[in-house]
């Protein structure tokens, strides 16, 4: 559990020229001065001075495990920690909440590991959410990428953009293809909302009930999605021996793994792993959404059915609905 | 450096508590590994995997014994096989 003054970070990624900067111009604009601290690749674009921006050049380190997903973003550690040492040092106002803008091909998935591994930073940073900007104009060029999908896979908030060059039906069509993807994501129009706000609870938290039994696949990518929902209480203990040997036999094809479980206690127990990276689990205080539990997977070159039909079993359960409906 | 997330369980109250979940989580793993043909013990607050001819690796957290698993067994202990998925529920406590 982290104590208290820990920190937001909002992650806001999408490819170059999906309206990411927009998107941020927007959200800060009626910012209070200071609010925000926010770490970009390219300051000059954003034009609201009353902000603290940070350049960051995204230097990655890859760690002796040679896994991808595992990389340590330098830049950004060395980044936060000036921050840090700045509002100690009060030389700036301390920032409510830290916005990390990464570029078009970046994945998330190590700003994730990277907070979580860091000693100094993990004790006052958390990840808040991760906002992905979704092109509506370029959808189809976009969704054929390997960086998109994981992208979409690692959000917790998805954001329309570009719906107005569109057309609100490529831009519903949209919506409804990476809700299919990622069913645990909050998806918003970019215009329509601050999509930075915090979800009212933390990342894999928001999930939105999901069907069933859901199933999407993408030929064209090898992704393919999977959710399941269980009426009956699991074991926590199952559950993080499950997941730990999951991810370790299957971590680099397991783009996102997101679960609301019903573990008995008063509220629901969060459980959220990108690729190799989880969350530290926590307990809500109380259910906003009828009490069972839900698990999603997003895989990569592998079947994610494989993993709700083990969970499932593993957990004693049956699933109410047939499996394979595909969405 | 902060424990290993597996090792330790949101809303723990004390070390009965702390304890208690140890020894679940111990049963799960044991099962699982049972189930690749590999053995599990507890040693002083670790855990001691081994193949059962002989061989044991020790390991601090869930995350090294299921690397442990995998140096011994030549494969990982996959829970997506049938096998194992069925061990695990076997194992409730």
């Amino acid at each position: 559990m982290r104590g208290a003054g820990v920190r937001p970070l909002v992650v806001l990624s999408g490819f170059l020229g999906s309206g990411k900067t927009t998107l941020l111009r927007r959200a800060l604009a009626g910012d209070e001065a200071g609010g925000t601290a926010v770490l970009v690749n390219e300051v000059g674009e954003i034009g609201l001075d009353q902000h603290q921006f940070r350049h960051i050049a995204e230097r990655t380190v890859l760690l002796d495990n040679g896994c991808l997903c595992c990389v340590v973003r330098e830049d950004l550690v060395q980044a936060l920690r000036e921050l840090v040492d700045l509002e100690e040092s009060g030389a700036a106002p301390r920032a409510r909440r830290v916005v990390v803008e990464t570029t078009g091909l970046a994945d998330p998935a190590p700003i994730v590991a990277t907070i979580d591994r860091d000693p100094v930073l993990g004790l006052r940073f958390e990840v808040g959410s991760v906002v992905v900007t979704c092109d509506a104009e370029h959808a189809r060029e976009h969704a054929a990428m390997p960086e998109w999908q994981a992208q979409v896979a690692c959000a917790d908030v998805i954001a329309i953009t570009k719906a107005d060059r569109a057309g609100g039906a490529a831009a519903a069509a949209l919506g409804e293809a990476v809700a299919r993807r990622n069913p645990a994501a909050r998806v918003v129009d970019a215009r329509a909302a601050d999509a930075l706000a915090l979800p009212a609870v933390p990342p894999g938290a928001g999930a939105r009930p999901v069907r069933e039994h859901d199933h999407d696949h993408d030929h064209t990518t090898g992704v393919s999605t999977s959710s399941v929902t269980l009426e009956r209480p699991v074991d926590p203990a199952l559950v993080t021996v499950w997941l730990t040997a999951l991810l370790h036999a299957h971590g680099p094809s397991l783009l996102r793994v997101k679960a609301l479980l019903d573990t008995g206690a008063d509220g629901p127990l969060v459980l959220d792993a990108v690729q190799h990276t989880v969350y530290e689990p926590r307990h809500l205080a109380e259910w906003t959404t009828p009490r069972r539990s839900t698990l999603v997977a997003i895989a990569r070159d592998l079947d994610a059915r494989l993993v709700t039909r083990s969970f499932t079993r593993a957990a004693g359960q049956v699933v109410s609905e047939p499996e394979g409906a595909t969405a | 450096m902060r424990p290993h997330w597996s090792e330790h369980a949101p809303g723990e109250a004390d070390a009965a508590q702390r304890r208690r979940h140890r020894a679940a989580r111990t049963g799960y793993a044991r099962a699982l590994l049972a189930a690749h043909g590999l053995t599990l013990a507890e040693w002083q607050g670790s855990y001691l995997v081994g193949n059962g001819r002989g061989r044991t690796v020790m390991a601090g957290d869930l995350a090294v014994c299921w690397a442990a698993a995998e140096q011994l067994a030549g494969r990982p202990a996959d829970p997506l096989a049938e096998k194992a998925a069925t061990a695990l529920a076997e194992a409730r406590p």
